[in-house]
């Protein structure tokens, strides 16, 4: 009986070669995250701008923000501005520069005067004008602001702005939106992994969503240095197993 | 911006007069100044008061106030009384008669105030300088530089302009009025200037250095220029300059270098605001003269526009007609004002402002009826729009077929921040800067964008800042990690004193059990600030993996969740 061929290289061939047509069809830019591995896992190797790309967070203090940001930077090596709508008035972009974003180049939209947890209909409303009228400016390169919920109709307003001007837009999310419907052309999960015997605790960016694609998932790891607040992917360690032969 | 027309009453005169009697002019007081019958354009007489403190031979009789060059050079000198001014003038075979003018400071003022009108297309505030005798116009150009392509470029084009309507004129470019005054009126006020005691064949030059038809004073430069010039040049009244000069203080530099605090004592109110002003210490606000012919459009109606879409129609219809005359006049329009009075005779005010000077009807109205969504309608009877004009930007080359290619991003990002201000306030749009305290919550200044151009700032060099590429450069840092999300107010998450190390906390409803602690971080600030502040900072990581900011008040003993690492 002759051996099964192996056929996922051959998957893997037309997967690529799709893809390849996909990208000379589009008009969208493709931008490094800034992270090998995670651009690994993209795609179209990098992210796209004239995009919306969500960020679902499971709980707050994963560094989605901080992660999201670093992609950012490299949007911003071209004219632009970042624009970050903050609805809670919360956001402190002291380590922007840590991050390599210059301060310079931030604008800070803070469509609601309270500082509340929870938005008002009206606040919930000027945020989302305020965050429609941004992605329509090609004066703005990547905005992003924290929304938990946005209806399909808005979903698809802001699709239809970004791929107008060109801004990318991310939306930082929490867990919540992953029952919802969405538009967003890129949909990734941060997740905390747990540590285990031979590994401390890393964060975890998991693809979900690829609309302009065939389906593909996957993840990364990354690391957190608390000292200084960088996340740097997790450096691959040796098999145990493997180790421990060697050492015989 | 300070533009000094050159012996201006003088000045004013020989355009009125025929060529050939243009060369010898002298204007006196008209009748002895305490008869009662003089024109003062001060309520106060101030200007008088000015011109008999200057001229005591003005006091009895009349006396000459200022005389032309010619007039000059045949020996008749400001201050000299008119009967021996007339005995000097008698005619030559080389040069005409005299001609003896009464004073019309009435006259000079509205004639400064119609120049006035030809200099707004460079400044959207013109306004009158504050002397007693007022030669000057003082312009406010914050922000209109760039339009002209540079302070420079706009100083020529507004003298190229004067000079088409024969008007000798004298710029001075500061960061402040009175150190622009000072540089325009280097040796003091223009009669004050003429008002020496020498004779000499040819007029004098106070500061020959500075006579120049255009000075521009680079920012923080002022000071150190100005310490040469006479005391005079601070706007200083005539006593105080006689009492400094009993002093032996002739100067600006000694006068700047006197301890502050013995200065009331010496000199009038007067004079220290002036010396606040030129040091910087006090602003001095233009007021603005009202423009002769203003842009703007009314509509009246028998009967009410009822609802929001008829107020709408109506807006449209004027905005196109203010539009219309804006592209007339070569100008673009900073802010709409409209009044819209309702049938009780109730006056609703409706304020739409942009950032950069625009003509465009569309854009207007696009801001206009944002505004008007916040308004509570009622049936109204007229509307009146005004519009506060300003210099059109410079024309860029833009393409006929692929327009998408010839973005202008700084004009796109100017379109949506009069979009969002004119909705959601000035105070949503926001840059930040940092600053040098440690304090967490203090280290970054939040400034609305909007007010770059009221604090002296350029939006337009804002606004490229935004867009533009740069290498990050060295920015101040913190000195330890500081979380992207933090609290407007700190949470408070435990009491417990005697605890050394939190084990746990609630926020927003959820438990967070601590795995993990980096720290302390130590932030006291110094015992002799208004709001002192001891805290110990942790970054604790919890069970779930989440990163927080966590501190221990010193003072008090509580612990307090004060940001996230998200």
């Amino acid at each position: 009986m002759s051996a099964v061929p192996n056929i996922s290289p051959v998957i893997e061939h037309l997967r690529r070669q799709l893809l390849r047509c996909q990208i000379a069809h589009s008009t969208q830019a493709i931008i490094s995250s800034g992270y090998q591995s995670f651009d690994q896992l993209l795609p179209e190797s990098g992210l796209p701008s004239g995009s919306v790309i969500e960020w679902i967070s499971d709980t707050p203090g994963l560094r989605a923000t901080t992660i999201a940001l670093r992609c950012a930077a490299g949007f911003l090596e071209k004219p632009g501005a970042l624009a970050v709508v903050d609805s809670f008035n919360d956001f402190h972009p002291m380590s922007l520069s840590h991050l390599g974003i210059p301060l310079s180049r931030l604008l800070l939209v803070r469509p609601c005067c309270s500082s509340t947890a929870v938005l008002s209909q009206a606040e919930r409303s000027d945020a989302l004008w305020a965050l429609e009228q941004l992605a329509r400016c090609p004066g703005v390169r990547v905005m992003m602001t924290w929304i938990d919920r946005l209806s399909p109709t808005a979903q698809r307003r802001l699709q239809l702005a970004v791929e107008k001007s060109g801004v990318t837009v991310f939306l930082m999310r929490p867990a919540t939106a992953l029952r919802q419907t969405s538009w967003a052309d890129l949909r990734f999960r941060v997740q905390s992994s747990a540590p285990t015997e031979t590994t401390s605790s890393h964060i975890t960016v998991r693809l979900v969503r690829s609309k302009n694609s065939v389906q593909r998932h996957g993840q990364v790891l990354l690391d957190c240095n608390h000292e200084t607040g960088h996340v740097l992917e997790a450096s691959e360690l040796a098999d145990p197993a493997s180790a421990k032969t060697a050492a015989c | 911006m300070c533009l000094r027309l050159l012996n201006w009453p003088i000045q004013r005169q020989q355009r009125r007069l025929p060529v050939e009697q243009r060369s010898r002019v002298a204007i006196h007081t008209a009748l002895p100044v305490d008869s009662g019958k003089k024109k003062s354009v001060r309520t106060d007489g101030t200007d008088l008061k000015f011109v008999r403190e200057l001229f005591p031979a003005a006091r009895s009789g009349p006396a000459i106030v200022c005389v032309s060059d010619d007039a000059w050079s045949a020996g008749i000198r400001p201050g000299m009384p008119l009967a021996e001014a007339r005995s000097m003038a008698a005619p030559t075979k080389s040069s005409s008669e005299t001609v003896f003018l009464d004073w019309d400071p009435v006259a000079d003022q509205q004639d400064l105030e119609a120049v006035a009108e030809l200099t707004r297309r460079f400044a959207p505030i013109v306004g009158l300088d504050e002397s007693p005798v007022a030669d000057s116009l003082l312009l406010d150009i914050t922000g209109c530089a760039p339009l002209f392509g540079g302070e420079a470029a706009l100083a020529e084009q507004l003298l190229r302009r004067l000079s088409q309507q024969a008007l000798q004129c004298r710029v001075a470019i500061s960061d402040s009025v009175a150190t622009a005054w000072a540089f325009s009126h280097a040796g003091g006020h223009f009669l004050q200037a003429s008002a020496g005691s020498s004779r000499p064949k040819t007029r004098r030059k106070a500061s020959a250095e500075w006579d120049l038809p255009v000075v521009i004073i680079p920012p923080q430069q002022s000071e150190t220029w100005l310490s040469q010039f006479p005391v005079a040049a601070a706007r200083i009244p005539v006593t105080d300059v006689d009492v400094l000069a009993q002093l032996g203080i002739l100067n600006l530099g000694q006068l700047l270098s006197l301890p502050q605090q013995d200065l009331p004592s010496r000199i009038s109110a007067a004079a220290i605001r002036r010396l606040r002003q030129i040091r910087g210490v006090d602003d001095e606000l233009i007021t603005a003269i009202p423009e002769a012919n203003p842009v703007a459009a009314t509509w009246v109606s028998e009967f009410p526009a009822t609802t929001t879409h008829e107020i709408q129609q109506v807006l449209e219809h004027l905005v196109e007609d203010i539009a219309e005359q804006l592209q007339r006049r070569s100008v673009g329009a900073t802010r709409l004002t409209c009044r819209l009075k309702s049938e009780d005779n109730s006056v609703i005010p409706l304020i739409a402002e942009v950032v950069r000077p625009v003509q465009s009807s569309r854009e207007l109205l696009d801001v206009l009826l944002l505004r008007l969504e916040f308004l509570r309608i009622k049936p109204t009877l007229s509307v009146s729009m005004r519009a506060t004009v300003a210099p059109l930007p410079l024309a860029r080359q833009q393409d006929l077929f692929s327009p998408s290619e010839h973005i202008e991003p700084t004009e796109e990002l100017a379109s949506v921040v009069n979009r969002i201000s004119n909705r959601l306030g000035k105070q949503s749009l926001l840059t930040a800067e940092f600053t040098t305290s440690p304090v967490p919550e203090n280290s970054i200044r939040l400034r609305s964008i909007i007010d770059i151009s009221s604090a002296g700032g350029n939006i337009d060099d804002r606004l490229s800042e935004l867009v533009t590429p740069e290498t990050l450069q060295t920015e101040k840092q913190s000195v330890f990690n500081v979380p992207l999300r933090l609290l407007p107010q700190p949470s408070l998450i435990g009491t417990q004193a005697k605890t050394p190390m939190i084990e746990g906390f609630q926020w927003n409803g959820l438990a967070y059990v601590v795995a993990s602690v980096t720290g302390p971080d130590r932030i006291q600030t110094d015992w002799w600030n208004d709001v002192t502040v001891h805290r110990d900072y942790y970054r604790v990581t919890t069970q779930s993996g989440a990163a927080f900011w966590i501190y221990a008040d010193l003072s008090s003993g509580e612990w307090y969740l004060h940001g996230v690492f998200d």
